[in-house]
């Protein structure tokens, strides 16, 4: 009878235990900072500068989640974490939500139990070779020895790609970006691959960036975004919403050298104030400050700003927006409508 | 009143469990387990809890799924469409070869550096020292990254093997290439008719075997030494060569050429193994250097001075008298390193090399996310090596360890003394008992026994582990419970009465008795054995399987087993 009331009590200590993590959202209030999870080092996306502040694409995405809850981009923790500890990092509660080139996939969604929130980048897989070896298609790679980092999805669609186009290859599995570039500039394989955006990245720091080709075939659809754990949907809605007011923002023409007069009074675009909550009560509906959104915009930016500022055209990265341009600018970038 | 007042009533009170010195100890003990049980079921029932509340389930399923991913050393079969277990077994044989080359050039190299350090040159002394010290005190994750930085950034790509103006060549006679992605170095091609020489081979090994104990009785009963070893060694190398002379040359090899992007052809071996074997087999040598050094240190310097006075020469002195009693104080530390060597060997992750943390609790965890399973899976083949490590190694050791004339080798039941009234009385030698000595025998019906039991365990692997996966095949993980635990627990059995077997343990008996009932059991829950040899069927490999163990247990219960010395008794006058 005493062991079965003992065993009970601990039964239900451990339960609650389980479930006291939910609450993302007030626990990250509580605590004042957002922990978020990034890559180790991909230049644009996620890196420190030389002032040792996380910058790039991802990083400031994830400060807009900051500035969303505090009006201050600031208030944020980043873990850098590889392809297979990003996801324990999110299960275990070590970060509050990952900014991390990483894929929204079905298994992940659900057996993994993350959620995704939406798409910041719309990618594909690429392969990456010294313009030395004459190669100019993907299915001339017969024999290569191929760099991959280990725990992601480029591994599996590799896999199928060469399986598919009956040729073979040496996989050489590696935990970090900074890892893979190292040994594929010694030569130690003959190709790297990854998300496209990602090898442009890397290849933009190369000493001689023009001596190394992105070979034309795209094999795969990897549409990277934002992760929270699965089941807390209201810190799921922050993180969605945050994301869909960066490309709202580009939408309306709101950036951050006029979304402080923007938002300082309601204009005659009902939806523009909607989003800069000079109208309704949408800040509180997400549990967050009425001007949450001119927050965002004024420390980070719009979405297309962020963009431009880190891996845009005019950058050393020089990607273009392709896909990622707004649906009204033959993109497929298109938020749901703030109402 | 009347109970206090006799002590010899059936009087029992309940505060005699902790009072009373009779049950106190049993009482503590019962109360400790209870306490053990709730702790293990508190934190069983917890991970349960906690895996519910994030929505998991605990679960095999996912192992019998295609893996989907590549792994670049594989030993057997396997594609990206073969299962998460099969990749697991891929996994496994990784570590077990970096486990199994790391501990034979692990010993090598402790053995030299052990016995160099107690050298008189001077030189030579402090240089292993230095070897010595220096690597034992690096961690030795940073000596197998420094290993693999050396061989990726040292070692010139294949492409700088190219053409013309090629920067970089092969060795000895354009056989051996070393580049930034692994060795490359010729392969044996076995054309028509080099069976004949493999088997030349082995029937020259067995005898030269039997030659060395026919010539050791031979000393014991005329004091006349041969030759041994260049004989065996003579007649082996000359005899195999013959016959490989007469069969045509079948054996040619292949050597290592630049195609494409890589080499092709060859033996291909990987800087990330070459890394890590290197890198642990220097570190664990060390080690066991230390072990060697005290080993023979432990030896009295009268023992060396006894056996010059017999008139023993050095190497002999060595041989026959140093090191038979070193080994008793080297072995014991020596399974630890064996066993550190293989649980080191999981730092494979960091070079990359797909060992069984890499495939089984690196992306099949990673692309699955069954933490608990693939760990629990993993730690279950570590523990399985260790423990299976450990066991050889303890009866080893119970073979070379000190001899004391009190020391019988008694040891509480035996399925043996059953049939005390059969086989007649037998009396337990003791160790270093005269009478031991004529029961070394030189041609033991033991060898059968051996490869009885080694051809058993090997097929059962086999079918378990490695065979294709088919409709009458399905993977382990659906199996019936009743036929999982079969096989474990035959894989079990026949292990342990191999190693005993070997090692000639007395519990050699028993054990074989328990692996006959864990057959019958395998047999009782439909076990496939019809499965297990191709174009044998099921009743005939049980009624073989049942009557060689019959007969092995029968002859070592019964039989006048004049080479049976594990048995280590004899049959009273
Ligand atoms: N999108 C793929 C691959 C993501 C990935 O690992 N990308 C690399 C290259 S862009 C990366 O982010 N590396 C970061 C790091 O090394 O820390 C996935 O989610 O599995």
């Amino acid at each position: 009878m005493k062991t079965s009331v003992f065993l009970g009590a601990l039964a239900a200590a451990s339960l609650t235990a389980g479930l006291a993590g939910a609450a993302t959202l007030d626990d990250v209030k509580a605590k004042g900072f957002v922990q978020c999870g990034v890559a180790t080092g991909v230049p644009g996306f996620a890196f420190t500068d030389a002032s040792g502040e996380w910058d790039g694409f991802d990083a400031t995405m994830c400060r807009a989640v900051a500035a969303a809850i505090f009006g201050d981009p600031k208030a944020i923790k980043f873990t850098p974490t590889t392809g297979k500890t990003r996801f324990t990092a999110l299960a275990s509660g070590e970060v509050d939500l990952l900014f991390r080139n990483t894929t929204w996939t079905l298994s992940r969604d659900t057996d993994l139990k993350l959620d995704f929130v939406g798409v910041n980048y719309y990618d594909g897989q690429g392969f990456m070779v010294p313009k030395a070896l004459g190669v100019s298609s993907a299915k001339e790679l017969d024999g290569a020895t191929v760099c991959i980092q280990t725990g992601t999805t480029t591994e599996l669609n590799l896999a199928d790609f060469f399986r598919a186009n009956n040729i073979s290859y040496e996989p050489v599995p590696i935990e970090t970006n900074a890892e893979a570039t190292q040994k594929y500039l010694a030569g130690a394989c003959d190709v790297y691959t990854t998300d496209a955006s990602g090898l442009a990245a890397t290849r933009s720091t190369f000493e001689a960036p023009a001596d190394h080709v992105i070979l034309p075939e795209i094999i795969s659809k990897e549409p990277l975004g934002p992760a929270v754990r699965h089941g807390d949907s209201e810190w799921a809605d922050v993180v969605r919403w945050t994301l869909n007011a960066l490309i709202a923002a580009e939408e309306l023409g709101v950036n951050s050298g006029n979304v402080e007069q923007l938002g300082s009074a309601a204009t005659d675009n009902p939806e523009l104030n909607r989003l800069l909550g000079t109208e309704g009560e949408y800040g509180a509906m997400l549990g967050l400050p009425k001007d949450w959104a001119v927050n965002v915009i004024k420390s980070t930016g719009n979405y297309g700003e962020i963009f431009d500022r880190t891996i845009g055209p005019d950058t050393q990265i020089g990607l273009a927006r392709g896909l990622n341009a707004l649906w009204t600018q033959g993109g497929i970038l298109y938020t749901p409508p703030f109402r | 009143m009347s109970d206090t007042a006799q002590p010899s009533g059936p009087s029992f009170r309940i505060d005699m469990l902790w009072n009373d010195s009779r049950y106190r100890s049993t009482f503590i003990q019962i109360v400790a387990l209870v306490l053990v049980i709730l702790a293990v079921m508190y934190l069983f029932q917890n991970v349960v809890e906690n895996l519910a509340a994030l929505g998991k389930t605990f679960g095999f399923d996912f192992m019998t799924q295609p893996a989907s991913y590549d792994i670049n050393q594989r030993l057997i079969e396997y594609n990206s469409r073969s299962t998460h277990s099969t990749a697991a077994v891929v996994g496994i044989l990784n570590t077990l070869v970096v486990a199994i080359v790391g501990c034979v050039l692990a010993t090598i190299f402790g053995v030299l550096a052990g016995v160099a350090r107690l050298s008189k040159n001077w030189i030579i002394a402090r240089l292993m020292t230095v070897y010595i010290e220096g690597v034992r005190n690096v961690p030795v994750l940073i000596q197998i990254l420094l290993f693999a930085a050396i061989f990726d950034e040292a070692l010139p790509a294949p492409s700088a093997f190219r053409g013309e103006d090629a920067t970089a060549s092969m060795w000895l006679g354009d056989s051996v290439a070393a580049t930034n992605r692994g060795f490359y170095f010729p392969m044996p091609v076995w054309l028509e008719g080099s069976f004949w020489v493999v088997v030349a081979f082995f029937v020259l090994l067995v005898g030269a075997v039997w030659f060395g104990r026919w010539a050791k009785e031979r000393q014991q009963a005329t004091g006349e030494a041969l030759p041994v070893l260049p004989i065996q060694a003579g007649g082996v190398i000359i005899g195999t060569f013959l016959v490989f002379l007469v069969m045509g040359m079948p054996i040619t090899l292949d050597f290592p050429a630049l195609k494409g992007f890589n080499f092709q052809g060859g033996i291909y071996v990987r800087n990330s193994y070459m890394a890590l074997t290197l890198a642990l087999s220097i570190y664990t040598g060390a080690f066991i250097a230390e072990n060697v050094r005290a080993g023979i240190q432990a030896v009295s310097k009268g023992q060396t001075e006894a056996a010059f006075a017999l008139g023993l020469r050095p190497n002999r002195t060595m041989n026959l008298v140093i090191l038979p009693q070193a080994l008793r104080v080297i072995i014991p530390p020596l399974i630890s390193q064996y066993l550190n060597l293989t649980k080191n060997s999981s730092l494979a992750l960091l070079v990359g090399y797909m060992d069984v943390t890499g495939t089984l609790m690196g992306i099949t965890l990673n692309q699955t996310g069954k933490e608990f399973e693939t760990l629990f899976l993993g730690m279950a083949f570590y523990l399985a090596v260790s423990l299976s490590v450990a066991a050889i190694m303890n009866l080893y050791n119970e073979q070379v360890k000190l001899v004391e004339r009190t020391s019988a080798v008694g040891m509480g039941f035996s399925v043996i003394d059953l049939f005390s009234s059969v086989s007649g009385k037998w009396e337990v030698l003791k160790k270093g008992d005269a009478k031991m000595q004529p029961l070394y025998g030189i041609r033991g019906l033991l060898n059968l026994f051996v490869i009885f039991y080694a051809v058993s365990l090997l097929l059962l692997l086999d079918y378990t582990f490695l065979a294709e996966i088919t409709e009458t095949r399905p993977s382990y993980f659906d199996w019936p419970g009743g036929k999982q635990i079969a096989t474990l627990l035959m894989l079990l059995t026949l292990f342990s009465t191999l190693a005993t077997c070997l090692f000639k343990n007395p519990r050699f008996i028993d054990l074989a008795v328990f692996d006959l009932l864990v057959f019958i059991f395998a047999v009782a829950v439909g076990w496939p054995f019809g499965q297990l040899v191709e174009g044998v069927s099921g009743p005939v490999i049980v009624l073989v399987g049942i009557a060689a163990r019959l007969a092995i247990i029968g002859y070592t219960i019964v039989g006048e087993r004049p080479n049976l010395t594990f048995f280590h008794r004899v049959r009273r006058a």
